[in-house]
């Protein structure tokens, strides 16, 4: 049995949802334009992880296997709305930039996935680990994303501008840079894991 | 099979008393941020330079005149469009003449990177470029004609320009 805290850790580079996994590209590519909204989608993102891992692991042996699936979603899209519902009461500039990919968190690949991979097959407190470290890598992951694109496709970062005579290549902030981005980005995970692995077991 | 039923009920009953608490706590914050965003739709975008702004109504509706050390210098319309995803809603700023001083989108639903672009600020810019183009033009001048579309985006651009043309027009009739 693996440890607790490999558990949570693995989220974070080795099992990285968004440049191991390669789950939930859809939101990553479209909200990481700018760090301030990288950030606010990660955090209300890993919200909605942690607490359907939660309340999915806590009532694992009650689900039927073969209704599990309506089951998760349901769960899931009752959190993603009272995320919804939180963001317009409290944070409505923030509701409004992230916009539709709010609503869209419920079919965030990443958070059915560890639904059906993790959590209903979990106790809750390995679950909530692994919702939490999950949750920190692809907040983490967009922090990347958009701080790269935020630099170079307008020249600030949260909004403050970095040099006063970058001209910015505006195509970091349309989608070529953000598959740009992205790819290089997995290619970078991927050799950090493999060398990592080479180091630990000799070549594999 | 009964089973299922009632565990997949259960879950969905809870979910909606759970998500029913939920609306009426934040209902009145989001119906107070709705009423800023009308404001400073208002005060910013829409009928801009005055410093006191009265509420009146008229058969179609509410609508807000703005003065400026006492003398009236426009009028603020409701306009609601039928855009390509839903309807969108504006505020419509003109002066004594019916000429546009500026509009202002209060709610959208239109697609991310097409119709959403009516709203789009381009980088460097103070206000969407695309609303920009309705300031100064009178009720003949709104067609696509003398307003650029937004590429990719026809239906959201007309729906606009025709309902501020139509809001304009029957405002200017019935007053």
């Amino acid at each position: 049995m693996k440890s607790l805290s490999h558990e949570f850790k693995k989220g974070i580079l080795l099992e990285n949802p968004t440049f191991a996994l390669i789950l939930g590209l859809c939101p990553t590519l479209a909200v990481s334009t700018s760090v301030k909204n990288g950030l606010g989608m990660g955090l209300a993102a890993t919200f909605v992880l942690l607490s359907s891992n939660i309340i999915i692991s806590s009532i694992r042996n009650f689900i039927p296997y073969k209704i599990r699936i309506p089951c998760f979603i349901v769960v899931i899209a009752t959190f993603v709305t009272i995320v919804e519902l939180l963001l317009k009461a409290y944070l409505p500039g923030l509701s409004k930039a992230l916009g539709i990919f709010v609503p869209l968190i419920v079919v965030n690949c990443i958070i059915l996935g560890r639904a059906e991979a993790f959590a209903s097959k979990n106790t809750v407190v390995r679950s909530l680990l692994d919702g939490l470290g999950m949750g920190i890598g692809f907040t983490l992951a967009l922090l990347i994303i958009s701080a790269i694109r935020e630099i170079f496709g307008a020249g600030t970062i949260f909004g403050f501008t970095v040099s006063a005579s970058y001209q910015p290549a505006v195509i970091m902030i349309l989608a070529p840079g953000a598959l740009l981005t992205l790819g290089l980005l997995i290619g970078l995970c991927n050799w950090l894991n493999a060398s990592s692995r080479r180091r630990r077991y000799g070549s594999f | 099979m009964f089973r299922s039923t009632v565990v997949l009920t259960t879950i969905c009953v809870l979910a909606a008393l759970t998500l029913g608490t939920t609306y009426s706590v934040t209902k009145p914050l989001i119906a107070n941020q709705e009423k800023k965003e009308r404001r400073r739709a208002l005060t910013q975008k829409a009928l801009p330079g005055a410093d006191e702004y009265k509420q009146r109504s008229f058969e179609g509706g509410e609508y807000y005149e703005g003065y400026r050390n006492g003398e009236l210098i426009g009028y603020a319309l409701f306009a609601e469009g039928d855009g390509y995803s839903g309807k969108i809603d504006m505020l419509v700023g003109i002066d004594r003449e019916g000429i546009i001083k500026g509009v202002g989108i209060l709610s959208q639903q239109e697609t991310p990177g097409l119709g959403d672009k009516c709203a789009e600020i381009r980088p460097g810019e103070d206000r969407p470029w695309f609303l920009r183009q309705f300031k100064g033009k009178r009720r003949s001048e709104l067609d696509l004609e003398n307003i650029e579309a937004i590429t990719g985006a026809t239906i959201t651009s007309e729906a606009i320009i025709k309902s501020v043309k139509k809001t304009v027009t029957e405002f200017l009739e019935k007053k």
